[in-house]
């Protein structure tokens, strides 16, 4: 294989297995998405009480709390992004398998949302590290993590990696399909 | 000095739609889009390399503050807590999450520092004019790094959970909380003025050869 005399990459017509590789990533991290969101990403324990939090509750309550901004913003980032994401590269996948893309330049500019916006998921889990670092009061308050939480990055970070292997190049090839 | 352009490109290919397209010279502070998908090219950046490589030598020592001082002081019920970024990680390790730590290690602290680092060994040797073997590899793996880099994601978790506890304890933002501001502020200044076209075109090519 010939490699680039630049960067010393090899060179390829396409990337290799492009959408088998994207399709094995977003149905893991489709799958994944169910127990990331039914399970609990942290309990806050005070005084001796514990309540679990899934991504869906912790939302509710800072709307209940009033807090409106803050409560979109993680809205975006944690439910609306992620399964965005899911839908738009299963999309994009589906029309390349069905002959080539109807609208390239539209389904580019959509790849190109998808692959910018997919690492902002991960709001939540740095805000998780935070309270768990922060909230260690003893009898007081603690947070712990729940199992919820290492679904949730996997779907981040397969989500991630599905976008970077697909190939939005197949979307203008005329006739779809890998090389 | 500036490192001089060893091999000025007559022809583009986009990205992301594979469109091969003549380029043409452009004004100071100009981009060019592609005609087939208008994703952009790239960009003429007047001093480019030079004003990346302070802004990143910048970042690297802001990182270093941001990661080895505290970041916010946790008073709830009369007792108080210090923290830094790395508490979180240490904590989640403790409890038994060690991937998420790990995920979490690698996305606010390795990277950054990897991609940083790495950035400043390109761009000093692209500004001091030097193209060793090395170059163009490395230039390369740091592009692929660079979105695993998360420091803007990271802040705003800061923020949220800060705001999320300031209604049941008292908050303080201490020093690495501000180096980190400041961090985010020139790590992007310095990849908004750096075209990575203006890297590649000073990267020498090596003789073409087949590999593996």
């Amino acid at each position: 294989m010939l490699a680039c005399p630049r960067c010393a990459a090899p060179l390829r017509h396409r990337k290799p297995r492009s959408l088998q590789r994207a399709w094995a990533l977003l149905l893991t991290a489709a799958t994944l998405y169910i127990p990331a969101n039914a399970l609990p990403v942290m309990t806050l324990t005070t005084l001796g009480q514990s309540e679990p939090d899934t991504i869906l509750t912790g939302v509710v309550q800072l709307f209940q709390a009033g807090m409106w901004e803050i409560g979109a913003l993680v809205f975006l980032a944690s439910i609306t992004i992620p399964l965005l994401k899911i839908a738009s590269l299963a999309y994009l996948l589906l029309s390349i398998q069905l002959g080539a893309g109807l609208f390239p330049k539209e389904q580019t500019r959509l790849y190109r949302a998808i692959e910018y916006i997919g690492r902002w998921s991960m709001i939540d889990m740095f805000m998780l590290s935070i309270l768990v670092a922060l909230v260690q009061l003893g009898q007081v308050a603690t947070v712990a993590p729940g199992p919820g939480a290492v679904c949730f990055a996997a779907v981040v970070v397969l989500t991630m990696f599905a976008t970077s292997s697909f190939d939005p190049r197949l979307l203008w090839d005329t006739r779809g399909g890998e090389q | 000095m500036n490192g001089k352009r060893l091999a000025p490109q007559s022809t583009i290919e986009c990205e992301n739609c594979g469109l091969l397209q003549g380029r043409s010279a452009l004004a100071p502070g100009q981009s060019a889009h592609c005609a087939g998908c208008d994703t952009k090219l790239f960009r003429e950046q007047p001093r480019g390399i030079q004003r990346a490589l302070a802004l990143t030598l910048a970042a690297l020592v802001l990182l270093a503050v941001a990661n080895l001082t505290d970041f916010m002081t946790f008073e709830f019920k009369g007792r108080s807590q210090d923290n830094r970024i790395i508490t979180g990680v240490l904590e989640l390790g403790r409890l038994g999450y060690v991937p998420l730590a790990a995920l979490i290690l690698f996305t606010s602290v390795v990277a950054p520092l990897l991609y940083l680092s790495g950035m400043l060994c390109v761009l000093a040797s692209v500004h001091l004019g030097h193209s060793p073997a090395w170059l163009g590899p490395l230039f390369r793996r740091l592009e692929l790094l660079k979105p695993w880099s998360m420091l803007e994601v990271y802040l705003l978790g800061i923020l949220v959970a800060v705001i999320k506890l300031g209604q049941m304890a008292s908050i303080e933002l201490a020093t690495a909380f501000w180096a980190y501001l400041g961090l985010i502020a020139t790590a992007t200044a310095a990849s908004d003025c750096l075209d990575s076209r203006s890297v590649w075109e000073r990267v020498r090519l090596s003789h073409p050869k087949h590999g593996p």
